[in-house]
C-alpha cells in the first residue's frame, strides 16, 4: 500500500466522536415514538435531530459537524416521493404491464435522483461553516450507475472491481469543499485485491449454504407446495454471509479510499482499520440487532461509526481555517427521499 | 452578569475566534474576542436565534448578522424553559415508554391496525378495479401455468354440479370457474370472481370434495380477500416507508421479517374466515360440511404431524386446526 504524500504545513487531527451507543439509543427511541404518535410526519424532524446527534458529536480540531437541512424539506420531499410511490404500488396492482413500463421510466430517471440525492447530503453537511458540495451530473450517473453496473453483468462481473472502483471516484471525486475540489486516486489493483479475498470466502460460504439446502429439501419431500417461509434458515444464513463478505470488502477498500481522498494543500486522510476489528463490530451489531428484534439499531450504528472514527487521522493545513462557504442548501429533498422509499439508497461505503 | 466562554464563528467562513460572551439579567449581551479584547458583536438575547438543543452539544446562539457563538458548556441554556425535545430525549420514564411502546406500535400496526383498517375499507375499492386487477392477474398467471388437459364434458360437468350446488345453497352465482395444469393440487380465487382448479386437484378429490373447495374460494371472493390484501400491502407500504425509511442493513431484515410474520398471521384469518363461509354454504346446499374437512386431508402432506411454532411461518393455519374447526361446526 502506498503511504500518502504529506504537505509540507499540515497538523494532525484525531476524529472525536462522542456519541454514546445510549444517549443516541434515547434519542432515536423518542423521536420514533413521537414519529409513530403523528403517523409519520414528526418522521422529517426526527431524521434531522437523528443525525444532528450524530453529526454534532463528529468533531475534527474542536470543530463540529452539522448538519444543515430543515425538517420542512425533507418532510416536503418524502410527501413528494410517497405520493409517486403510491402510483406506483397502485398501478403495479391494477395493471403490470403498465407498471413494467413505469419501471423502464425509472431508469433513466434513477441517475437524476441519484445525483439529487447526494447534492441534498453533500449540501446539508458542513465543517466549520462551509458546506460540502456535489458537482457530479446526469450524464456521470448515468453512465457510473446504468452504463458501468451493465458492463460488470456482461464480462460475468470480472469487471466489477473496477466498475466499484469508477462509482466511488464518482462520488468522492465529485465532492468539493470551500470551492477545492476532492480528488479519489485509489488504485484498481487494490479492489481486485479486495475482490479476490471476497471470492474466497464466498466459495466456503457456498458450500456451507449448498449443504444446509440439501438439508432443508430433503425434510420438505413429500409435503404440500413448498411453503416460501421454509427457506427462512437458509436465507438467514445467505444474509450473515453476505453481511461478512461486505465487511470484508469494506475494510480493505475503506482504508484504501481514505488514504487516496485528498483536496491539495489542504486535507488527508489516514485510516487503519483491520479486518478482524471491522469484522468483530459488524458481528457484535449483528447479534445486537437479531436479540432485540431490531431494537439495538442506533445503538449498532454508534458502535461502528465509533469504531470508524477512531481509526482515522485527518491531516489539515492552515488554509482550512479560512474558507469561504460556496453552496446555499436549499434544494429539495426528493432526490434523496425517493431513494430511500425506492430503496435505492447508495449504501456502497 | 455572566461570563460564557466559547468561539465566535462568521457566517459562511471557517474562521473562528475564541470569545468570551457578557451577558447581562436584562438580556443585553456583548461578545468580546479573547484575544485582542476587542468587541465582535453587541445585542441583545431577544435579537438572537438559539440553535437546536441536542445532548452533549452545545447550543448555538446565531445573531442576524449571520455569524453565531457557540459556548464551551454543552449544558448551556440560553432561555430557561428551553429544550422540550431534549428533555423528552433524555428523560427516563419517556425513553422507557418509547422502548416498550415503540415495538407494541408496530405490531399493533401491522398485525391490528392495518388488517382492520383494509377489512373496513375493502367493501369501497370498486368492483370495476377488482375485475380489472382479476384480469390482469390471470393474464400474468397464464404464463406460468399449463392449459387443463381435463375433457370438455367432464369441465363442463363439474361447473353443472357447481351451479346446482351454489344455487341450493342461495349464493349469487357470478363466478368463473377456469381449469389449469401446475404441478400440485391447488385451487385459488381472484377478486372479480374467478376460481382456478387445477387438474391435479380434481383427479384427487371426490365431486363433492370439489364443491366443497369452490365454496372455499367463493368465501374469498365474497369476502372481499383481495381487496383486503390490496389495501393492506398499500397502507404496509406507506408505514414503512414513512417510518422506516432510515433504517438500513440487518434491521430492515429483521423488521421486514416481522412484518411478514404479521401479515401472514393476516393471511390465515383469511383463510378462516373462507372455511366458515364453505362450511356455512355446505349445510345450506344440503351437504356435509365435513366434505371440506376431508378435502383437506386429502392434500398431499397430510399425514405431516403439527408443529404449533410452524404455524406462525405460514400463510394457511394448521391442517389440524382447520379441520377440527370444520368437524365442530357441522356437529
Amino acid at each position: 500500500m502506498t503511504t500518502p504524500e504529506s504537505f509540507a504545513n499540515e497538523r494532525s487531527a484525531a476524529i472525536e466522536f462522542t456519541a454514546t451507543p445510549w444517549g443516541y439509543t434515547k434519542l432515536w427511541l423518542v423521536n420514533m415514538l413521537l414519529t409513530l404518535a403523528t403517523l409519520g410526519i414528526y418522521g422529517a424532524w426526527a431524521k434531522v435531530r437523528n443525525n444532528q446527534y450524530l453529526y454534532g458529536h463528529t468533531s475534527i480540531e474542536d470543530n463540529r459537524l452539522q448538519y444543515l437541512a430543515t425538517p420542512k424539506q425533507i418532510l416536503l420531499g418524502r410527501l413528494l416521493a410517497l405520493g409517486v410511490f403510491l402510483i406506483f404500488v397502485g398501478v403495479s396492482m391494477v395493471e403490470p404491464i403498465a407498471a413494467g413500463i413505469m419501471y423502464l421510466a425509472l431508469i433513466p430517471l434513477s441517475p437524476w435522483l441519484i445525483v439529487q440525492g447526494l447534492k441534498f447530503t453533500y449540501r446539508n453537511t458542513a465543517y466549520r461553516n462551509v458546506r460540502f458540495d456535489f458537482k457530479g451530473d446526469y450524464m456521470g450517473a448515468l453512465y457510473h450507475f446504468i452504463v458501468l453496473p451493465l458492463v460488470a453483468a456482461v464480462t460475468l462481473y470480472l469487471a466489477l472491481p473496477w466498475v466499484i472502483k469508477k462509482i466511488h471516484q464518482f462520488m468522492f471525486g465529485n465532492c468539493e469543499y470551500g470551492g477545492e475540489k476532492l480528488q479519489l486516486n485509489t488504485s484498481t489493483g487494490q479492489y481486485y485485491k479486495a475482490a479476490l479475498v471476497v471470492f474466497l470466502v464466498s466459495i466456503i460460504a457456498f458450500i456451507l449454504i449448498a449443504s444446509s439446502m440439501a438439508g432443508t429439501l430433503t425434510t420438505m419431500q413429500g409435503s404440500e407446495a413448498p411453503n416460501p417461509l421454509s427457506f427462512l434458515p437458509i436465507i438467514l444464513v445467505m444474509y450473515f454471509f453476505s453481511f461478512l463478505v461486505q465487511s470484508v470488502f469494506n475494510a480493505m477498500i475503506r482504508n484504501h479510499i481514505a488514504e487516496s481522498l485528498k483536496a491539495d494543500e489542504l486535507v488527508r486522510f489516514e485510516s487503519r482499520i483491520t479486518v478482524a476489528g471491522y469484522l468483530g463490530i459488524t458481528l457484535l451489531n449483528a447479534v445486537l440487532i437479531l436479540f432485540t428484534l431490531g431494537l439495538a439499531f442506533p445503538a449498532a450504528k454508534v458502535i461502528k461509526m465509533r469504531y470508524i472514527a477512531s481509526k482515522t487521522t485527518v491531516f489539515l493545513t492552515p488554509r482550512i481555517d479560512h474558507m469561504a462557504n460556496q453552496v446555499e442548501g436549499k434544494e429539495s429533498a426528493f432526490g434523496e427521499e425517493a431513494a430511500g422509499m425506492f430503496d435505492t439508497d447508495l449504501s456502497i461505503v | 452578569m455572566q461570563r460564557i466562554t466559547g468561539k465566535y464563528c462568521m457566517a459562511g467562513r471557517s474562521d473562528t475566534r475564541p470569545a468570551i460572551l457578557l451577558l447581562r439579567d436584562d438580556g443585553s449581551l456583548r461578545v468580546l474576542a479573547t484575544d485582542f479584547d476587542y468587541e465582535l458583536t453587541s445585542t441583545t438575547l431577544k435579537e438572537c436565534r438559539q440553535g437546536d438543543i441536542l445532548p452533549g452539544i452545545p447550543v448555538e446562539l446565531h445573531f442576524d448578522s449571520g455569524d453565531y457563538f457557540i459556548p464551551e458548556d454543552p449544558d448551556l441554556r440560553w432561555t430557561p424553559r428551553s429544550g422540550f425535545l431534549a428533555y423528552l430525549e433524555s428523560h427516563m420514564v419517556m425513553v422507557l415508554a418509547a422502548a416498550l411502546l415503540v415495538p407494541l406500535s408496530f405490531w399493533l400496526m401491522f398485525t391490528q391496525v392495518i388488517p382492520a383498517g383494509a377489512k373496513a375499507t375493502a367493501p369501497l375499492v370498486p368492483q370495476e378495479v377488482l375485475n380489472r386487477v382479476g384480469r390482469s392477474s390471470m393474464k400474468t398467471l397464464d404464463y406460468s401455468l399449463e392449459p387443463s388437459t381435463l375433457a370438455q364434458y367432464e369441465q363442463a360437468s363439474i361447473i353443472k354440479d357447481w351451479n346446482k350446488a351454489a344455487e341450493k345453497a342461495g349464493l349469487d352465482n357470478d363466478y368463473r370457474i377456469l381449469f389449469r395444469s401446475a404441478i400440485a393440487p391447488n385451487a385459488f380465487a381472484l377478486p372479480d370472481g374467478t376460481i382456478v382448479v387445477f387438474d391435479e386437484l380434481v383427479n384427487i378429490l371426490s365431486r363433492d370434495e370439489l364443491i366443497a373447495v369452490l365454496f372455499h374460494e367463493a368465501g374469498h371472493v365474497d369476502r372481499r380477500h383481495g381487496a383486503q390484501m390490496m389495501v393492506q400491502a398499500s397502507a404496509g407500504a406507506i408505514v414503512y416507508g414513512l417510518l422506516l425509511g432510515d433504517l438500513e442493513g440487518l434491521s430492515e431484515v429483521v423488521l421486514g421479517t416481522g412484518i411478514s410474520l404479521g401479515e401472514n398471521a393476516f393471511s390465515r384469518t383469511m383463510e378462516t374466515d373462507a372455511d366458515d363461509f364453505a362450511v356455512e354454504h355446505l349445510k345450506a346446499a344440503g351437504m356435509s360440511p365435513d366434505l371440506l374437512a376431508s378435502a383437506l386431508n386429502s392434500l398431499p402432506g397430510s399425514e405431516r404431524e403439527t408443529n404449533s411454532w410452524r404455524e406462525y411461518l405460514s400463510t394457511h393455519p394448521e391442517r389440524k386446526t382447520r379441520t377440527e374447526r370444520i368437524e365442530s361446526a357441522s356437529d
